[in-house]
C-alpha cells in the first residue's frame, strides 16, 4: 500500500547548498526542478503528510511522485515522499549497502546535498576544498585548513 | 604536513569527518562548523593526536 515515508538521515538546512545540488543532479541527467509552496504529488492526492503545500517541492519531471521538503521547528527541511512503485528511486537510488531502503532511495540528493553543504561552509572559512570522487558514487572532501 | 579535514561523503549522503595533522582538541574547533551544517548524523572518530597537548603557539581556529 502506497504510503508517505519521512528521512531524517541528512538535515539539510543549507537552502543554498540544495538549490546547487539539484543543479548538479539536473547536470547528471535528472529531471527535476525546485517549487515552493506547492503541494508534492503522491499516490492518492490526499495523501497524509504530503496533503498540504511542502515549503519546497523537488519536483521530478520523469516520476509520478515528487520530494516534498516540509520545514522543521529545527530549521531542517524533512523530505517526505511515496516511494510506492520505485519512481524516487528511479531517480534519484543508490544501493548502498547497511542503508535503509528510504535513505538509499533519495541517495543521490543526501550525496550532493552534503557535498555542496560541507564545500560552502569551508569555503566561507577561508578553507580550500578538493573534491576526490570515489567508487560507487561516495565522494571526498580534502579540506586544507 | 598542514592541517586538514577528511570528509568522506557515500553514496547515500552518509559523512564521516576525520583530521589530520591536528594537535589536541583544535580539531574539533575545526570542524565544528562543518558538523553544525550537517546537523549530527555525520560520525566522528578521535584519533590518538586528538589527546596529545597542543603545542605551544600553535593556532588555534576560534571562530568560522
Amino acid at each position: 500500500m502506497s504510503h508517505t515515508t519521512t528521512i531524517d538521515a541528512v538535515e539539510i538546512k543549507d537552502l543554498n547548498a540544495l538549490r546547487a545540488a539539484i543543479n548538479e543532479l539536473k547536470s547528471n541527467g535528472v529531471e527535476c526542478d525546485l517549487l515552493e509552496n506547492a503541494v508534492p504529488r503522491a499516490y492518492y492526492s490526499n495523501q497524509q503528510g504530503m496533503n498540504t503545500p511542502a515549503d519546497l517541492v523537488l519536483k521530478l519531471h520523469d516520476s509520478r511522485y515528487d520530494v516534498g521538503l516540509y520545514k522543521q521547528d529545527n530549521g531542517a527541511y524533512q523530505p517526505r515522499c511515496d516511494l510506492w512503485g520505485g519512481d524516487i528511486a528511479r531517480n534519484l537510488g543508490v544501493q548502498e549497502k547497511g542503508v535503509d531502503t528510504a535513505q538509499n532511495a533519495l541517495g543521490k540528493l543526501f550525496n550532493t546535498y552534503s557535498i555542496h553543504a560541507v564545500t560552502r561552509k569551508a569555503v566561507q572559512q577561508g578553507y580550500r576544498v578538493q573534491r576526490v570522487a570515489k567508487e560507487n558514487g561516495a565522494v571526498q572532501l580534502r579540506i586544507a585548513v | 604536513m598542514g592541517e586538514e579535514i577528511i570528509v568522506d561523503i557515500s553514496a547515500a549522503g552518509n559523512v564521516n569527518l576525520e583530521t589530520r595533522g591536528f594537535k589536541g582538541a583544535s580539531c574539533a574547533k575545526a570542524t565544528e562548523q562543518i558538523e553544525i551544517v550537517l546537523g549530527g548524523g555525520q560520525k566522528k572518530t578521535k584519533k590518538p593526536e586528538y589527546f596529545a597537548p597542543a603545542t605551544t603557539g600553535q593556532r588555534t581556529k576560534l571562530t568560522f
